[in-house]
């Protein structure tokens, strides 16, 4: 089974008279058709640059990218705006955060779903009404029919949310990117949300690249998972890999510091200390290593995506040994990024 | 929306009766003098103002003078006394005239501030932006009546393209009535297309950053049409509430000094020459009107606003 | 028709520059200084004009010429000819930019019209920004039912076109003048202009002024101030204003170019600054039946009108740049 989509080293870089930012700076990895893969990380890890660069909605002036990214066989870095434009919506659709920033505040719903609809099909404007009516029927929205003629703001968040979904699903694309698709909706509307993509994604067979910073999101029906940090990816394996034998000290710290039920109260919620480091500012070597607690000489060295592991689908970037993580990664009760290592630095 | 619209004609009503009294006080309660004098105009005699103090009832209260304004200026009874010309009915020769010098304006005014707008956003920070941004900043600051002078010289007196002076019904002579009305529809349009431009410019640049175009993007649509059916559409619905003020503006007599250079004897001339005379009552007879006028299309361009933008319609009229 | 009035939206507050802050960043705007500089050469020049017109022109504003002859020898002409058409520029001291119908030299004219123009669009300016500050302070800050009679007074203003309005006013006063009390203006003097359009701008200063102190008593340090027992008028004149300071700096130009044009206006139709005293908009009134056979009667007060607005509204231009880079306090025409 080929993939679906294939990221081959890119990189995005904005690049102004002063200063170069890399937002995005060697990143890797693939969907393969009827999996979601989550790429997580912190604001500024490049996740959403990586999104909408898949669509071409960052060309512009001062904007360097290079690298592949490769869909059915067609670079999408080198193709021309036509070649995108026949795709956008039609093969790959994306999803964005706050619906009601995204969706058109003065037009109806109905209006917006049958433009994307004509613009890639020629059916008339009644045949394209009625399947408007289908893909809100599939998000579970009620009264289909009636809500057409609906406006953005007359729609509860959760709802808006399915009516993009609705919307990027309109011309059954293969890949959905779905950029914090349920970031600003309440837990329970979330879960719905996520349920709704999981029964769609099976339906449909679609790829689906779910871009969050929310661990939880990710548990609930990510198949693979893609950390990223300024603007690589730190580690890449399937869920339970991910969840059960984290190998990257930064992926310690983002499942160290979920909050559980489980642990005294007492304690104080556990962070990464310190900040992301600024993408016109990257350290040479490990990138994460001036907010690692386990760095030592060789991190000086940028480490290499690669897998230390038997399992050949989980990579990282952490020069330590696969040993010394286990070791460290464990504390006490739970994985978090404090731990000691009996062998020197 | 029926119940926004019903509320926002509700609130006119109030303001419209505000505005008769507003006029009425600056018309006949102003501590000037006696009101009568004003009103008889220059080369008064004596009897005329003792009729005209009884004709409007200028020994009663205030209130009772009030009504009397009223229902003369509603009985169409409001006579000039400088040339016993009735008020009403010579507004109502000069209507045509100034209607279409409005409508044409407001047109010619829509399709330049869309176009230069539109090429301002669209080469932002370029030399052809630069350009138009100096060519809108003259233009408003130019009045009208000048431009309206210069353009009457230049293509009405040296090349003798076109005529200098006159208005033609349209049903009379329809080319005639075009060519009678373009100076003057440019002469006004100019300046406020000016203003126009800009303020469509400022919003098209704010807009083309939204998230909702991006999503129009995603969405596999061209450039021309997320620009047209997605920005521009947008960019486009405060501009087209400022027009209808506008239109209802230079339908109060806003136009007054083009009619005036150009001789079209609408309404506006009506009152420049009542001006000039410094003749009264048709003064008072248009002021009430032209406000009238304003407040009507402001209420009509609110509730067209609430058309357009539904978010609106949340709240209150 | 050309009115740009304004209509501030949003709390402009904290993302316009401070006053000084706006200051030197205009300094830096070359366009923007040039518009700047050509106001103060034009200010200046009319300020001139009684030195021009006795060294230079001999001739007043007023002094006419109709029966005089200009140049000597075969050159000689009657400066107003026979059929009544006046010279046109001579480029020479005497009639440097010609004369009118009476016989008048159109240059010096046009230096005292200027001061006229100008004196009274400042003037109505400043009457302009002092009432509708008081106003829009007064109802933004108290509130309550204060803010309700002067908004609804506020939007009563708002319906009529300015104009008209002040053709309105201007009429009814023209004859009598005006006396409120002590305060007595005669119908010729300028002040009447100045007054009439000074009045007829302030809903469209008050309501932005209104919209910003009501953004601006939302913040917390007037609540404190408030707390600790501050008198309105104290906390209104150290806390309030200065923050108003720099929207004023950004309107003012915007007000000072529309009072001059409807100054213009008004004297264009015989309501303004009356005759034979000059004032820009009447020696265009007067031109525009001359325009076929003596155009620089119309076109020289035009030129000099539109080179003063423009770059009255170039340097505002570059002030609201400076102070407010990011479009938040909109200004939107009416």
């Amino acid at each position: 089974m080929s993939a679906l989509l294939n990221v081959e080293d890119l990189r995005v870089a904005f690049v102004n008279e002063k200063d170069s930012y890399r937002a995005v700076d060697g990143l890797s990895f693939d969907v393969n058709p009827g999996e979601i893969v989550a790429m997580v990380g912190e604001s500024g890890s490049g996740k959403s640059v990586t999104a909408m660069t898949i669509l071409g909605l960052t060309r512009g002036p001062g904007v360097g990218i290079s690298g592949r990214i490769l869909f059915d066989g067609l670079d999408l870095v080198t193709a021309g705006e036509a070649v995108l434009q026949r795709l956008r919506g039609a093969e790959i659709a994306i999803v964005f955060q706050d619906p009601l920033a995204a969706l058109n505040p003065v037009q109806r719903i109905g209006t917006q779903i049958i433009e994307q609809i004509r613009a890639h099909e020629r059916i008339s404007q009644k045949a394209a009404r009625a399947r408007a009516v289908e893909c809100l029927e599939r998000v579970g929205i009620p009264s289909a029919h009636e809500r057409l003629s609906a406006y953005p703001h007359e729609f509860s968040g959760g709802m808006r949310q399915r009516v993009m979904i609705a919307m990027a699903l309109s011309c059954s694309p293969r890949l959905l990117i779905a950029d914090e698709p349920t970031t600003g909706l309440d837990v329970t509307v979330q879960a719905q949300i996520l349920a709704e993509l999981d029964d769609l994604r099976a339906e449909m067979g679609l790829g689906v690249l779910l871009v969050t910073h929310d661990l939880g999101v990710v548990a609930d029906i990510a198949d693979r998972v893609v950390v990223m940090y300024a603007g690589r990816a730190v580690e890449r394996a399937p869920l339970d890999a991910v969840f059960d034998d984290p190998q990257h000290p930064y992926t310690w710290g983002l499942l160290g510091s979920i909050p559980r039920t489980d642990t005294p109260r007492l304690e104080r919620l556990a962070t990464i200390p310190g900040q992301p480091p600024l993408p016109s500012e990257l350290p040479k070597g490990c990138t994460f290593a001036p907010r690692c607690p386990h760095r030592f000489a060789r991190c000086a060295e940028a480490p290499l995506l690669e897998s230390r592991l038997a399992d050949a689908d989980h990579s990282d970037r952490c020069w330590l040994s696969p040993e010394d993580k286990r070791v460290l990664r464990n504390t006490g009760t739970g994985i978090g990024l404090l731990g000691e290592l009996a062998a020197t630095q | 929306m029926i119940a926004f619209a019903f509320r926002r004609m509700f609130g006119s009503a109030l303001v419209l009766a505000a505005v008769s009294v507003l006029t009425f006080l600056i018309f006949e309660a102003i501590p000037n003098g006696d009101p009568a004098l004003r009103m008889a105009g220059q080369n008064a005699t004596p009897d005329t103002i003792a009729a005209i103090r009884r004709a409007w009832g200028f020994d009663h209260p205030i209130w009772r003078q009030y009504l009397t304004m009223m229902r003369k200026i509603f009985d169409g009874s409001v006579i000039s006394y400088s040339d016993q010309a009735n008020v009403v009915q010579q507004i109502r020769r000069g209507l045509p005239a100034t209607i279409s010098l409005a409508i044409g304006a407001m047109v010619l005014l829509a399709l330049i501030s869309v176009t230069v707008g539109t090429i301002s956003a669209a080469r932002a920070g370029r030399v052809t932006d630069r350009i138009l941004t100096v060519g809108s900043l003259v233009g408003f600051s130019t009045p009208p009546y000048v431009v309206g002078a210069l353009i009457l010289y230049i293509f009405g007196y040296s090349l003798h393209i076109l005529p200098t002076a006159g208005y033609v019904g349209i049903t009379a002579h329809p080319w005639a009535w075009f060519t009678h009305l373009l100076l003057p529809w440019i002469a006004l349009a100019i300046p406020v297309s000016g203003a126009s431009a800009r303020i469509l410019r400022a919003s098209l640049l704010e807009n083309i950053h939204e998230d909702f175009v991006r999503t129009a993007k995603a969405k596999g649509l061209s450039r021309t049409r997320v620009m047209i059916r997605h920005v521009l559409r947008t960019s486009l619905i405060p501009l087209v509430s400022l027009w209808g003020l506008d239109f209802a503006a230079l339908l109060g007599g806003g136009a007054i000094l083009i009619e005036t250079i150009f001789n079209l004897h609408g309404v506006g001339q009506y009152a420049a020459g009542s001006v000039q005379a410094l003749d009264v009552p048709p003064i008072l007879v248009i002021t009430m009107y032209g406000a009238f006028a304003v407040v009507v299309f402001s209420a009509l361009v609110d509730i067209l606003y609430a058309v357009l933008d539904p978010r609106i319609r949340l709240t209150t009229g | 028709m050309s009115e740009v009035t304004l209509a501030a939206v949003g709390d402009g507050g904290e993302a316009v520059n401070g006053y000084r802050l706006t200051l030197r960043r205009v300094a830096r705007n070359r366009p923007a200084v040039a518009c700047g500089c050509i106001f103060l050469i034009v200010v200046a020049l009319c300020l001139a004009a009684p030195l021009f017109a006795s060294h230079l022109a001999h001739t007043g504003p007023n002094d006419e010429h109709l029966t005089g002859t200009i140049g000597s020898g075969s050159h000689q002409r009657y400066i107003v000819s026979l059929t009544g058409i006046p010279i046109g520029p001579t480029w020479h001291s005497h009639f440097f930019l010609g004369a009118d119908p009476n016989g008048r030299d159109v240059f010096v004219r046009l230096l005292y019209g200027g001061r006229a123009s100008l004196a009274v669009g400042f003037i109505a300016a400043a009457i302009t920004v002092v009432l509708a500050s008081v106003v829009g302070v007064c109802a933004g800050y108290f509130r309550g039912w204060v803010d309700a009679v002067l908004a609804r007074l506020l939007d009563l203003m708002w319906a009529y076109p300015v104009v008209l309005l002040a053709i309105a006013i201007g009429t009814v006063l023209a004859v009598g003048g005006i006396s409120l009390g002590p305060v007595k203006v005669s119908g010729g003097s300028l002040l009447l202009p100045a007054l009439i359009i000074g009045v007829v701008h302030i809903p469209y200063l008050a309501k932005p002024i209104r919209g910003q102190v009501f953004s601006i008593r939302e913040r917390e340090y007037i609540d404190a101030a408030r707390l600790l027992g501050t008198g309105p008028l104290r906390i209104i004149y150290a806390d309030v204003l200065p923050n108003l300071a720099s929207t004023l700096v950004v309107f003012a130009p915007l007000i000072l170019a529309n009072s001059i044009l409807l100054e213009a206006a008004l004297s264009f139709l015989g309501v303004g600054v009356q005759a034979p005293n000059p004032s820009w908009g009447n020696m265009i009134g007067a031109g525009v039946a001359l325009i076929s056979r003596a155009p620089h009667e119309v076109l020289v007060p035009s030129a000099a009108l539109v080179a003063c607005v423009v770059s009255i509204n170039g340097f505002g231009e570059g002030l609201r740049e400076a102070a407010d880079p990011h479009g938040r306090l909109e200004l939107r025409a009416k």
